[in-house]
């Protein structure tokens, strides 16, 4: 588990990554995730596929789920949970980290 | 003035590599290679050259397994970038550090399964290190391309491409088909043409319809046939089809395309994980592949006949294509 993620709760404002160790490609079915370090495995539903496409593209978790609410018109604030809810558990695996301040 | 396209160089291929042997060796035909393709030397030498060529372990077995006749088989860096592969204690084979030239010490007794080591599993070993994918898959070449056969083990791949060979399909390659990408095509390479083929009590297609049978080898009760196949692939071709065979209980047999990720291919695939890049490498040609190329399932109980096994297959690829 991420240390940083152990000590700073995620915000809306958080910045997060997918660190070199980890690669992703996207299919009709599904994500697929590769931690190249433990050579896992993970897959992503679309859903949450598309989400992690908008976290690479955007700063911070609130300016992604903004896009993803307007995509797929949902409540902006539910889909911000949804989003650090999913960052959470990327960040517990290994998928994701959170970029260093600048 | 006309100029004439460059005519692919030719030389003893497998696995998308090119392969100059100093002794002679059955199953390694001349084929057309891609230019770019490395030619590794493969020599034969006594022991001690082996040994004196080695630089010695470093850190644990790249790769190590058993195969079905109980020999162990294990792969091992060396110091300086070399590897060592061991095959009981019954062979032993060097890849140097620039990994053109396989050193293959003599063997003093059984030189068909020695043979048969080098072109099963050293040379398709040889292409993982140099940085190639393979798939764990038999093909053959059907009407658009070659048709990769993925099982697990003991589920019949063998035995349906020698059934798909017997009634036409070329052979593409027996258990482990090297692949990449080149443009939008993803490229199969051909193996060796031999086959090993289970003899079991009422096998309906004999190993001498297919071709040669260099040798049987008896393991406890089972015994396969070692045979050198008349009919075979040539040159590189498109990767038409990947058929993921799952056989078990007394289901009737159907076969499906699927929506399809690298999750339901990549345990088709062999990689030293070990090494430097493997990872990566797989994970975007296993990528590319299920993006390129249809992959069906074909379901069946384990008392279906190749034979009608090919026959669906053979409907689906042909008449629906």
């Amino acid at each position: 588990m991420s240390s940083h993620a152990a000590e700073q709760p995620l915000s809306p404002m958080t910045a997060v990554q997918v660190p070199a160790h980890v690669v992703f490609r996207a299919f009709a079915a599904e994500t697929i995730m590769l931690n190249l370090q433990t050579g896992t495995y993970h897959g992503l539903n679309p859903t949450a596929g598309r989400m992690l496409e908008t976290l690479e593209q955007h700063e911070v978790i609130a300016e992604a789920a903004a896009v993803v609410a307007g995509h797929y018109d949902e409540d902006a604030g539910s889909v911000e949970a949804d989003l650090l809810t999913l960052c959470s558990r990327l960040i517990e695996r290994g998928l994701l980290v959170v970029k260093p301040d600048a | 003035m006309t100029r004439h396209p460059e005519t692919p160089p030719a030389g003893n291929a497998a696995f998308g590599l090119g392969f100059c042997l100093d002794f002679p060796l059955p199953g390694i035909p001349r084929r057309r290679l891609h230019p770019g393709a490395a030619t590794i030397d493969v020599r034969a030498v006594a022991d001690a050259q082996l040994l004196e060529r080695w630089s010695g372990p470093v850190g644990d077995p790249l790769w190590h397994t058993t195969f079905d006749d109980g020999a162990r088989y294990v792969l091992q860096a060396g110091r300086d970038g070399d590897h060592l592969i061991e095959y009981a204690d019954q062979a032993a084979f060097h890849l140097s550090t620039d990994g053109l030239v396989l050193s293959c010490a003599e063997p003093l007794t059984q030189p068909a399964r020695w043979q048969r080591t080098l072109t099963d599993s050293v040379l398709w070993t040889v292409a993982l290190l140099r940085g190639g994918v393979v798939l764990h898959a038999s093909a053959v070449e059907g009407p658009d391309g070659a048709v990769a056969i993925a099982a697990a083990q003991g589920s019949g791949k063998s035995a349906l491409a020698a059934q798909l060979a017997f009634e036409g399909w070329p052979l593409v390659t027996d258990d482990i088909l090297a692949f990449e990408r080149r443009g939008e095509q993803i490229v199969a390479h051909p193996g060796p043409n031999l086959m090993n083929l289970s003899q079991t009590p009422g096998s309906e297609l004999a190993p001498e319809a297919l071709g040669e049978v260099l040798a049987t080898f008896r393991s406890g009760s089972s015994s396969e046939a070692w045979v050198l196949v008349r009919r075979f692939c040539e040159s590189e071709l498109p990767l038409a089809a990947v058929v993921l065979l799952k056989r078990g209980g007394d289901q009737p047999a159907r076969i499906a395309r699927m929506s399809a990720t690298t999750l339901d291919v990549t345990p088709h695939t062999l990689a030293f994980r070990a090494l430097a890049g493997a990872q990566r490498r797989r994970f975007e040609a296993v990528g590319d592949l299920v993006e390129q190329v249809p992959v069906f399932c074909i379901e069946a109980g384990v008392e279906v006949p190749p034979a009608k096994l090919a026959a669906m297959l053979r409907a689906e690829l042909v008449n629906n294509a």
